[in-house]
């Protein structure tokens, strides 16, 4: 081997352990995340974080509500309460092996909560978000029932 | 042994009219083959069973292109297919609200034109249709779909106590 070359390993010896190490661990896989910020496939797309802001306890009415945000997704029988639920995407990891690869969604699915009085006064609301989860890609949501 | 010795007769025949043919074309030079006309080139033909005997000829029961392999697995994609075929394409209508008129549509009116709510509230004086869109116009989405896909607006419609259109509003879901 050219002496130059080993004189420059011995002289960096903790980076070329620390090149090897690395070399070492991505051998035939490659492992690639990419920050992204999209809804899934399925997840409505009118709601935000920040949408709470304008609801106030004791003077917005489910009326309003409905007519500024829509359909809920999920309705109280008695209409004393509905929710909101939406899903972001916020990292892809793609993972390339030799003569395969695949891809993993993490996001967060977020619940807008809101709780009426018997004349349809808001009396309460919460946002809830959930941790980083796996999400399945978009191409395998199935959309029926 | 009939279908043997029938066999053998439609070889012979065929034999015989190979010969025939080429017996009369024998000593003729190019020059005078090109000047007959087609139907001199030929004899009659033998039998349709002869020639196929001699595999000269596919049997009439399908055209040359459909072979029964092909037929079959054309047979076999199409009865496949009937699950894949999709009638519930509504029609797109670029007026499709225009009738809503707050204070004048009634509940009937709307059940008429959109048919039954994909949710209510308020029994029944606030209803939610689901509505697709694109180039032609406005449909009108079946409530069987759990999640957003395929929709592009929440159309909300509150009546007042007499079923009558009070305020309504288009929401962009997507």
């Amino acid at each position: 081997m050219n002496r130059d070359l080993l004189r420059l390993i011995y002289s960096r010896w903790w980076q070329s352990v620390a090149l090897a190490a690395a070399l070492t661990a991505v051998t035939g896989c490659i492992v690639l995340p990419v920050p992204v910020n999209y809804h899934t496939h399925g997840s409505r797309k009118n709601l935000r974080s920040e949408d709470a802001q304008w609801l106030v306890r004791g003077q917005t009415t489910r009326k309003q509500v409905v007519l500024r945000l829509g359909e809920p997704d999920e309705i109280e029988d008695d209409g004393s309460s509905v929710v909101y639920r939406w899903e972001k995407i916020y990292l892809q990891v793609w993972i390339v092996f030799w003569s395969a690869g695949g891809r993993d969604d993490f996001g967060r699915d977020y619940a807008l909560e809101l709780a009426f009085d018997l004349h349809g006064t808001l009396t309460k609301h919460a946002l809830l978000k959930s941790g980083f989860k796996i999400k399945p890609p978009s191409s395998l949501v199935v959309t029926n029932k | 042994m009939s279908t043997a010795s029938a066999k053998g007769e439609d070889q012979a025949a065929v034999e015989t009219w190979s010969e025939a043919l080429h017996h009369e074309l024998r000593g003729l030079t190019p020059r005078q083959l090109a000047r007959l006309p087609p139907d001199q080139t030929r004899l009659p033909a033998p039998s349709r069973r002869a020639g196929h005997a001699m595999g000269l000829e596919r049997p009439k029961l399908f055209c040359r292109c459909l072979t029964p392999t092909l037929a079959l697995t054309a047979l076999l994609l199409l009865l496949l297919a009937q699950g894949c075929a999709t009638t519930d394409q509504p029609l797109p209508d670029p007026h499709l609200l225009n009738f809503l008129r707050e204070g004048q549509t009634k509940r009937e009116d709307i059940a008429l034109k959109f048919g039954p709510p994909s949710r209510t509230l308020e029994q029944e004086r606030v209803l939610f249709y689901r509505l697709g869109q694109n180039r032609k116009g406005y449909f009108v989405r079946e409530a069987r779909y759990e999640n957003w896909a395929d929709v592009r607006h929440s159309l909300v419609l509150v009546l007042d106590e007499h079923g009558v259109l009070q305020k309504h509003s288009l929401v962009s879901v997507r």
